[in-house]
């Protein structure tokens, strides 16, 4: 089971990175956190039952434990030590450059959080249906909720 | 910028992205792990905090039976009585922190991202209710054991009077009201305290719920 999910892993790993850049952009702690979500991938991944795809169960369980750790990160007690690589991605995320770069993602990162998972999947080309299982809204919702966010995008990208 | 312009700009942010970050032996160093250095540093404060409230239990119970069964020492009401607030105290303060724990802990991330939400407001909403009761019972305790020593102290309600030498009633009066606002005072710090994330969560369960204007619109 265990090269079975790396393999899977090794083939999606774009994913998590999508999901990492949108949540935890200019975090320090963002490759810890993207380990905590490979974590949780794999402690769920029993519970994965191949009635939808693996990328739309990747997703689902993503999403959530990038919205869990920001939930819990408001409870649990702060750390403050950085270490070296930590600092220096900190760093790196601050130069100009990566700013021209990741403007969308910029954009992104001022939406709500559940904002930010809907529009994902819109990017990632899921169909309405696969938006709502994932979400757990209704597809009508997801539609509307879509070109909301949409419009609000733009708004922000063409306000600079 | 046209709307549709958005799916080109996505591809175009994550063609330079897509860097592999782990290799396989990497990868299976994570998945072995149960946390990720950051969440388990975390964790690692609050288990600590509920093992050593726990262990000054212990430590609190085996000097009591050290005192009470072994020495045979014969404590007043009034000398029992901080004690045992002491033991209740550390006994509510460990039960708080597991509790604090086992909800940082569990997760839902198979459910869709509503139900997780969802199952977290809940969880959340124990543990405020939790700590608020364990306060209460705590504080409230406590104001009824020093009613009953004063109480014994002074020989019963007859012997009540506005000019005690011991404590005035007034002054008694106030220490227990002051007991009985405590939970309250902690209740009202406890909101200042969740406010914000509540607030979050409130909006974003608005978002998932908010049904209105609901139409396909591709």
């Amino acid at each position: 089971m265990e090269k079975e999910f790396i393999e899977l892993i090794r083939s999606h790993q774009g994913i998590l990175h999508k999901i990492c850049n949108i949540y935890f952009l200019r975090d320090p702690y963002r490759e810890d956190y993207y380990q905590e979500i490979l974590i949780r991938l794999w402690k769920s991944y029993p519970g994965f039952k191949s009635q939808s795809a693996f990328s739309t169960w990747l997703y689902r369980v993503a999403l959530n434990t990038a919205i869990d750790i920001i939930r819990k990160k408001s409870i649990l007690p702060k750390h403050t030590e950085l270490s070296k690589t930590e600092f220096n991605i900190a760093e790196s995320n601050n130069s100009p450059d990566n700013d021209n770069k990741d403007k969308l993602y910029l954009a992104i990162n001022l939406l709500l959080d559940i904002e930010k998972a809907i529009i994902l999947l819109y990017l990632e080309d899921f169909s309405y249906s696969e938006i709502a299982e994932i979400t757990g809204i209704s597809e009508n919702y997801a539609g509307v909720k879509i070109n909301r966010i949409k419009s609000q995008l733009i708004k922000i990208l063409n306000n600079g | 910028m046209d709307k549709n312009d958005l799916k080109r700009m996505w591809l175009d942010a994550n063609y330079t992205k897509c860097e592999n970050i782990f290799s396989d032996e990497s990868l299976e160093k994570t998945i072995g792990l149960k946390h990720s250095e950051a969440i388990s540093k975390s964790l690692q404060d609050v288990k600590l905090k509920a093992i050593l409230y726990v262990l000054l239990f212990f430590i609190y119970g085996g000097l009591m039976i050290y005192a009470l069964v072994y020495l045979k020492l014969n404590l007043s009401l009034r000398a029992l009585l901080p004690l045992a607030i002491a033991g209740i105290f550390l006994i509510i303060t460990a039960t708080s922190e597991f509790v604090r724990l086992f909800v940082l802990t569990r997760t839902a991330d198979n459910l869709s991202l509503k139900d997780s939400l969802s199952v977290f407001c809940r969880k959340l909403k124990k543990i405020r209710t939790i700590d608020f009761t364990i306060y209460m019972v705590l504080f409230y305790l406590s104001a009824i054991l020093i009613i009953i020593s004063y109480l014994a102290d002074i020989g019963g309600f007859k012997n009540l009077s506005w000019s005690n030498e011991i404590v005035p009633l007034p002054l008694l009066g106030v220490i227990i009201l002051m007991l009985l606002s405590v939970p309250w005072f902690i209740r009202y710090q406890n909101n200042r305290r969740y406010r914000e994330l509540f607030s979050k969560l409130n909006e974003l369960s608005q978002q998932l719920n908010d049904q209105s204007g609901a139409g396909i619109a591709h």
